[in-house]
């Protein structure tokens, strides 16, 4: 198990839904960051010091063959992205040593939660499976 | 000669530069009138729109006496003849019809049918998305299903975007709700979602550090403070 998040650290969350990023400019739309109703976190991967390919693996093994959907891509950030906006990245290391989740989403507040939503997308860089790989 | 085609390819020429402020009063007259033709056209000179009511004689009755009833009605409709009407432009085609030619900005006044072909392909990406994402967990992280009521509330508050505001991009979002996004840039975007509660949640990014988020309710018409910000995010 890694030791608690480094602000450096970069996370990466796995996409498996089309409507979750732009194909016009290659970026991360806010609802790929948006936890599901009653819930104040989102899942994420740490990625630090591991190979492009073992990013992808983890995504395919860990997240899309367990929910029976195809990874289409990954979502990445820097810790501090999420800290900065008064979240906390928590080590989580189930199903996965790597597994955390980005935590302290307003639950009881959905406007915020999306405007928090807008600022980690706004940071985050896509990658997607077919370019990356 | 068709005398619908004769007038629509020629009198945009002999409309003058007389705008017709009150535009709905006049087309309330002229529906009261039960005109046989009309039609929709954009004048290519300047980007206005012209609608052009085709009167045409009654059985019994000459264009000049129905031409007189539209003026005495206009004088005596309850808002006051609209401006400029009394300059109701016709050019005298054939001895039976005239056609009376009103000019506005399209930008004011909403038409059923432009804005059901503006509005088509939008409602159809609601669709579309609703269908695709009805059941729960469709993103693998729990979201929960677009139901009907989100389908329907989206689709009314597209009905009543200003024809100003661009048309958005539609997606779902893991709380079961319908996002409209207005987007220049990652970090330049507007989002207004709703949720099938009367309620429009909003939030927008205007550059790093600058931000707004809120909600508003669904009245009749589109919620001014989030026409407000759209507007904002596409000012220069």
């Amino acid at each position: 198990m890694l030791e608690s998040v480094n602000p450096e650290e970069p996370l990466s969350r796995y996409i498996l839904k089309k409507a979750y990023y732009r194909p016009s400019d290659n970026t991360v739309k806010p609802n790929a960051f948006m936890p599901p109703s009653g819930k104040d976190d989102v899942s994420v991967y740490r990625t630090v010091s591991l190979s492009n390919e073992d990013i992808w693996q983890i995504g395919m093994t860990y997240v899309a063959q367990k929910r029976g959907m195809p990874l289409l891509g990954r979502a990445e950030l820097i810790a501090c992205d999420a800290i900065a906006q008064g979240l906390s990245v928590k080590p989580d290391p189930v199903p996965h040593p790597r597994h955390a989740n980005i935590s302290g989403f307003p639950i009881d507040n959905s406007a915020k939660t999306r405007m928090i939503a807008l600022e980690l997308a706004a940071r985050a860089t896509l990658h997607l499976l077919k370019i990356d790989s | 000669m068709n005398l619908y085609n004769y007038i629509k390819s020629t009198s945009l020429h002999d409309v003058t530069s007389t705008t017709f402020e009150e535009y709905h009063a006049a087309t309330v007259c002229l529906q009261d009138l039960n005109p046989r033709q009309r039609g929709f056209f954009l004048d290519p000179t300047n980007g206005l729109r012209l609608e052009i009511n085709i009167l045409q004689a009654e059985h019994g009755s000459s264009i000049r006496q129905e031409l007189s009833a539209i003026n005495d009605l206009l004088s005596n409709y309850r808002y006051g003849a609209p401006k400029g009407l009394g300059k109701i432009a016709f050019s005298q085609t054939t001895a039976d019809a005239i056609p009376i030619i009103f000019r506005y900005d399209s930008s004011n006044i909403p038409d059923p049918l432009l804005e059901h072909r503006r509005f088509a392909g939008l409602i159809s990406a609601v669709d579309e998305l609703s269908m695709e994402n009805s059941l729960p967990n469709w993103d693998g992280y729990e979201a929960k299903p677009i139901l009907r009521s989100v389908r329907d509330e989206a689709v009314r508050l597209i009905k009543m975007l200003p024809s100003d505001i661009p048309l958005p991009e539609v997606s779902p979002e893991p709380l079961g709700t319908i996002a409209f996004e207005w987007y220049k840039a990652k970090d330049n975007l507007f989002i207004a979602s709703v949720s099938g509660k009367g309620i429009v949640e909003y939030a927008g990014l205007y550059g790093i550090g600058n931000k707004d988020y809120g909600t508003a309710r669904i009245e009749n018409t589109f919620p001014k403070i989030v026409s407000y910000h759209i507007r904002r995010l596409f000012e220069d």
